[in-house]
């Protein structure tokens, strides 16, 4: 690249321009296709079908919200001493630029705006660089797809994006160079490019230099691929080590991938690939394997297939391009989107908006996973289905995720504060901002649990915090209005509330989900989602006993009708162990009784061969408890 | 040329006259009888003659801000729309090296929104004519640091607001430094501890400037001032959890605690005579004449262990030790009790004795060793001077103390400044909070360090622990550290074959 002057490419030896494409079926990729309304409305297309994926399948507010399985999301706040963080590191800035664009996915179309119109950039740069190694022009596509296929499995992979993006830019400006500037000139832009790349995104670097180096040998012009390299190797030495302090193997350890983003890419197949096309690996191989063997690729003989290899077909049909274009789009979306995690993070996102219908249409089908369970269970019980419907959860110890470090410490943060477990909430809390940053949802959180704890400057802290957050500064200043109007907070149902219910019984240790209900339901009997929460546990359990010792706290409220499946338990419970469980007076219900007698007519009818018995009993008996009391495991 | 013939100064002397003018012409504003309320409550103290400008925001509603600062002779003017006061760093050092064992008074004007300005009455704080040590030493780090992100070792040049990281944990994989300290507030001879799980857990040891790793665990550690030996607690901490605790719900109890010694350059860890297995030992700290060490020592309850440590941990009380230790021949002396933790009533923990041998500050806790997470714990003194010649050691809490957790606390190269973790205001979150000691041990009032942004502490997220003064910057690079911490070939320490007889996990 050091030394490509003209746009038109001569051969080295003869002087001649190069020979364009030899017609017939030889696919010779040196034409770059005609710029004309076909490639136009094929860029339309695609990256109409970028937007669309982004905006509506991937829903860019999950990311933006992160939940507890996607980490590493950056989070941004105005001012100084946030800036500040970044500058005086190799990188800084590029992630101080990266964490600001990622709040555009505060709005899903504006995310997807802001992905789009930065995919666009990637895709003229790259297009320009493939222009010049004589290598196919839609390669300018393959990194905004790549991109696509990590956000569709939540791999936001910041900094390998930064890395891409950094590098391209950087590609860009110096493709643009006039043919005219000579190559002292030349060789001074590049390393000006390589030293702002390391100040911006050291692992573009690597990605720039290895371009140029590929893009030098296209030309067979070894000394200046040599010379980019020494140019590379000496403004990433000297600028690491003199400039930022750090040591020779930090240095290179910067230039290379984010680890980070790799560990959680390659948990699936086409994650994996996508990252490491994303990093530089794919293209860079593939345009080295170009540059050093030009692409003359033949197809297989046969009338379908040639019909199949006609350029003009696949190439110049108008009609064919954009619609080619955005099947592509589609088809990487539907290959690598991960569903479930999609499922479950909505499930939290809607959870943390108090969407709780949502919630639980989100989460209803995840309860294999423990934090899909744990939420499914606090959405069941702000739509009045805990007590009506059995969930199928997995674990009992799921109700508050007792046990589940890591991850855990998210979702488990949001059922303590609905449970009025206040302090448990904080320091759940604390950790979790540890582990995913400053998120503001955390923050608004931590601001309810010390409000209700009585921290008031903590509280405020974090309030003030929000108020340099962008997309959160009219809730913080919303809030501290209204804090200096009513500094009691009586305005705020949900402090009034925690506050009541914390616990007050000092017990050290970790504690089982149930004594954790039973500490909360003895420090105010009146906390009804403790007291629904711990019913659900004994039925979860097939603790009976305990379930008829309870039984009667229901009557402590004012809604005292009991649930059916409630109603079912009873007669378990009556069946089992006598009456004498029930609290006195207490009249089985005649359904729950016609129910159980005709479930073990059905299973007698079969035999009493539960196995054969179950999808039959499903159907018929699925919503009641004897169905789960009998084949819970 | 004289320097006052410079134009730069007549100008300076021209616009000083004209803006004199300009108030004089100002109607006289409104007298309040009552000092302006500000924050942070930098009124009424004792400050360093070499410190950074104490910014702060006036609390007093208003659309215009004047503060003025009158020394014996010399003065400086702020104005501002903003209640953030931020004073010019240059006119600041002037001022304190003017007032040196003086006084300076503070006056504060507010403009109200009729246009009015109200004058309150003057706050006063006194320059002392002892510097503070230059360098503080902090780590960042969250309030619960389990996932150790983002944690850092700094220091701040406390007559700036200049901060560099010694360390951060970002450059070698988000492990965990802590504990970091110093022999005699010398950053010359430092030590860091690295908790690591992708590159073994170590400690870095600076001597003469120069950095050197061993891989290995210690815990609390002390150098001798005067030869290469160096002290340390090896313990073995568990965290419990409380359900009913506001603001902490963590704890920490030990299950394990014996004193052992390395001498620096060797590998050697001997566990020290009078560690008795019967007995849980942290804390070590010498005193600066090096023939005393304090530690503190509290019996292990019957049967500790991991399974019933929840039923004992309150019966944990430590009590406040000193043994003679003669470094000529390496002897050790008899344990003498200097604070019972039965007499005192709570749990004696960080000891730290003033450079100059005479005061001897630690701190006091409901039970157990971990006093930042007590909001109760507060620091407490003893004059040495005085209980050599009385017999007896009288211990007294401090003046500086509030109603919530203060801890560890580190003493200034001349003994006329301490800096120590407070969390008052805030009890989640620790800030280093400098105070003075007069000669006779009383402690003036302690304030908050300065920042740039008087804001700042009102949004700023992380805690500070242990706050240690230095009478330099560490200069050590940090990629020399990171270099050790990932050096796989350092020399381990040789533990002595009886661990800990009194570890029953």
């Amino acid at each position: 690249m050091l030394g490509y002057k003209a746009s038109t490419m001569r051969s080295k030896t003869t002087g001649q321009p190069v020979a364009t494409a030899p017609a017939g079926p030889v696919l010779a990729p040196i034409v770059p296709p005609s710029a004309g309304n076909g490639a136009l409305w094929r860029g339309i297309a695609f990256f109409g079908a970028l937007f669309l994926c982004l905006w509506l399948g991937v829903d860019g507010r999950l990311i933006y919200h992160g939940g507890p399985e996607i980490q590493r999301i950056p989070v941004f706040y105005w001012g100084a001493d946030f800036a500040g963080q970044f500058l005086g590191r190799p990188g800084g800035i590029g992630e101080y630029l990266m964490a600001l664009g990622m709040q555009a996915f505060y709005y899903s179309w504006y995310g997807a705006l802001a992905f789009v119109g930065t995919s666009i950039l990637v895709w003229a740069a790259v297009r320009k660089y493939a222009r010049s190694l004589g290598a196919p022009v839609l390669a300018g596509y393959v990194l905004p797809l790549l991109a696509l296929a990590l956000y569709s499995m939540y791999v936001p992979a910041c900094r390998t994006l930064q890395d891409a993006l950094a590098a391209c830019l950087a590609l860009w400006v110096y493709l643009s160079l006039p043919a005219g500037v000579g190559t002292a000139l030349r060789a001074g832009v590049f390393a000006g490019l390589a030293g702002a790349l390391f100040a911006i995104s050291p692992g573009g670097l690597l990605v720039f230099v290895a371009a140029s180096i590929a893009l030098e040998l296209t030309q067979a012009r070894w000394a200046a691929a040599v010379l980019a390299l020494g140019i590379g190797a000496g403004v990433a030495a000297l600028e690491g080590c003199v400039l930022y302090g750090y040591g020779g193997a930090e240095v290179w350890e910067l230039l290379l991938p984010a680890r980070m983003d790799w560990a959680r890419a390659r948990q699936s197949a086409p994650g994996a690939i996508a990252w490491l096309g994303l990093a530089g690996f794919v293209p860079l191989l593939g345009w080295t394997a170009l540059a050093l063997k030009p692409f003359r690729f033949q197809f297989p003989r046969g009338k379908f297939l040639a019909l199949l290899a006609r350029r003009d077909l696949v190439f110049s049909t108008s009609w064919l391009r954009p619609l080619l274009a955005a099947g592509v789009v589609l088809c990487v979306y539907v290959c690598a989107r991960d569903g479930h995690l999609k499922s479950r993070t909505a499930a939290d996102y809607f959870a943390s908006q108090g969407l709780w219908e949502e919630a639980f249409a989100a989460a209803k089908n995840e309860t294999r996973s423990p934090i899909a369970a744990c939420l499914a269970l606090r959405a069941a019980y702000h739509t009045g289905r805990l007590t009506r419907q059995m969930l199928d959860i997995p674990s009992p110890d799921d109700v508050t995720l007792e046990g589940l470090k890591g991850m855990g410490v998210w979702t488990r943060s949001g059922v303590y504060l609905d449970l009025g477990y206040a302090n448990g909430a904080l320091h759940n809390l604390t950790e979790a901002v540890e582990g995913w940053g400053e998120r503001p949802m955390l923050l608004k959180s931590l601001v309810l649990a010390n409000m209700a704890i009585g921290n008031t400057n903590t509280a405020l802290l974090y309030v003030n915090r929000l108020r340099r957050a962008p997309f959160h500064s009219d809730w913080a200043k919303n809030y501290l209005r209204r804090y200096g109007e009513d500094p009691t907070l009586r305005w705020d149902d949900d402090f009034s509330l925690l506050r009541q219910r914390m616990p007050k019984d000092d017990l050290v240790g970790g504690l089982a989900p149930e004594n954790q209900l039973l500490m909360l339901l003895k420090a105010h009997p009146d906390n009804r989602m403790a007291y629904e929460y711990l019913m659900t546990y004994y039925l979860l359990t097939r603790q009976m006993r305990l379930f008829g010792n309870h039984f009667g706290h229901l009557w402590s409220f004012q809604d005292h009708n009991v649930p059916p499946l409630w109603e079912d338990a009873a007669v378990v419970c009556a069946k089992g162990l006598g009456d004498s469980v029930l609290p006195e007076g207490y009249q089985l219900s005649e359904r729950s009784l016609r129910a159980l007698d005709e479930m073990k007519q059905a299973l007698a009818r079969l035999q009493g061969d539960k196995k054969a018995a179950r999808n039959e009993l499903k159907a018929a008996y699925g919503d009641t408890y004897f169905f789960y009391h009998l084949y819970a495991q | 040329m004289p320097s006052n013939s410079r134009p730069g100064f007549f100008w300076a002397r021209l616009g000083f006259a004209a803006a004199a003018c300009w108030l004089l012409t100002e109607p006289a504003p409104a007298q309040e009888a009552r000092p302006p309320r500000i924050k942070p409550d930098y009124s009424g103290l004792v400050v360093p003659p070499n410190i950074a400008p104490l910014n702060f925001s006036v609390l007093e509603p208003g659309s215009a801000y004047r503060v003025g600062m009158r020394g014996a002779s010399a003065s400086l003017q702020v104005q501002s729309r903003n209640p953030a006061i931020q004073l010019p760093e240059k006119d600041w050092a002037k001022l304190l090296a003017a007032s040196k064992g003086g006084q300076i008074l503070v006056d504060i004007s507010v403009q109200g929104a009729d246009g009015a300005w109200k004058a309150f009455a003057p706050l006063t704080n006194q320059i002392a004519r002892e510097d503070i040590d230059p360098v503080l030493i902090y780590r960042k780090i969250h309030p619960v640091d389990n996932a150790w992100a983002g944690m850092g070792i700094y220091q701040r040049d406390l007559r700036s607001f200049k901060e560099t990281p010694i360390l951060e944990n970002r450059r070698f994989d988000d492990d965990c430094c802590h504990c970091h300290i110093l022999r005699n507030n010398d950053p010359a001879t430092a030590m860091i501890l690295i908790r690591s799980a992708t590159y073994q857990n170590s400690f870095l040891i600076i001597t003469n400037g120069q950095a050197g790793g061993l891989k290995g665990s210690v815990g609390y550690a002390s150098f001798h001032p005067k030869t290469r030996l160096v002290v340390s607690a090896f313990t073995k901490p568990r965290l419990l959890l409380h359900t009913a605790r506001a603001n902490e719900m963590r704890d920490i109890a030990e299950l394990e605690g014996w004193l052992g010694s390395f001498v620096l350059g060797e590998t050697a860890v001997k566990r020290l005579p009078f560690s008795d297995p019967s007995q849980l030992m942290e804390f070590p700290a010498w005193a600066p004449s090096g023939t005393e060490l304090y530690y503190c020592s509290a019996p292990i309850p019957p049967a500790t262990s991991s399974q019933n440590v929840e039923a004992l941990y309150e019966k944990i009380k430590y009590s406040l030790m000193r043994v003679a230790y003669d470094p000529a021949v390496d002897k050790w002396g008899t344990p003498e009790t200097v604070v019972p933790s039965a007499a005192f009533g709570m749990s004696a923990a960080q000891p730290r004795v003033s450079p100059d041998g005479r005061w001897l500050y630690f701190c006091g806790t409901a039970y157990g060793c971990w006093p930042t997470y007590d909001p109760g714990s507060d620091l407490y003194g003893i004059d040495l001077q005085a209980a050599r010649a009385a017999g007896k050691f009288q211990w007294a809490k401090l003046d500086l103390n509030s109603d919530q957790a203060e801890s560890i606390l580190n003493w200034s190269s001349n003994s006329r400044w301490v800096v120590f973790s407070s969390k008052r205001g805030n009890p989640r979150l620790s800030r280093p909070w400098l105070a003075y000691v007069w000669p006779d041990g009383r402690t003036g009032k302690p304030f908050v360090a300065p920042q740039r942004d008087p804001t700042a502490d009102d949004f700023n997220l992380l805690t500070y622990s242990n706050p240690t003064l230095a009478t330099g910057p560490i200069t050590v690079p940090q990629k020399d550290l990171i270099r050790l911490i990932k050096d796989k070939t350092k020399p381990a320490f040789i533990m002595p074959e009886e661990r800990a007889p009194n570890s029953r996990e």
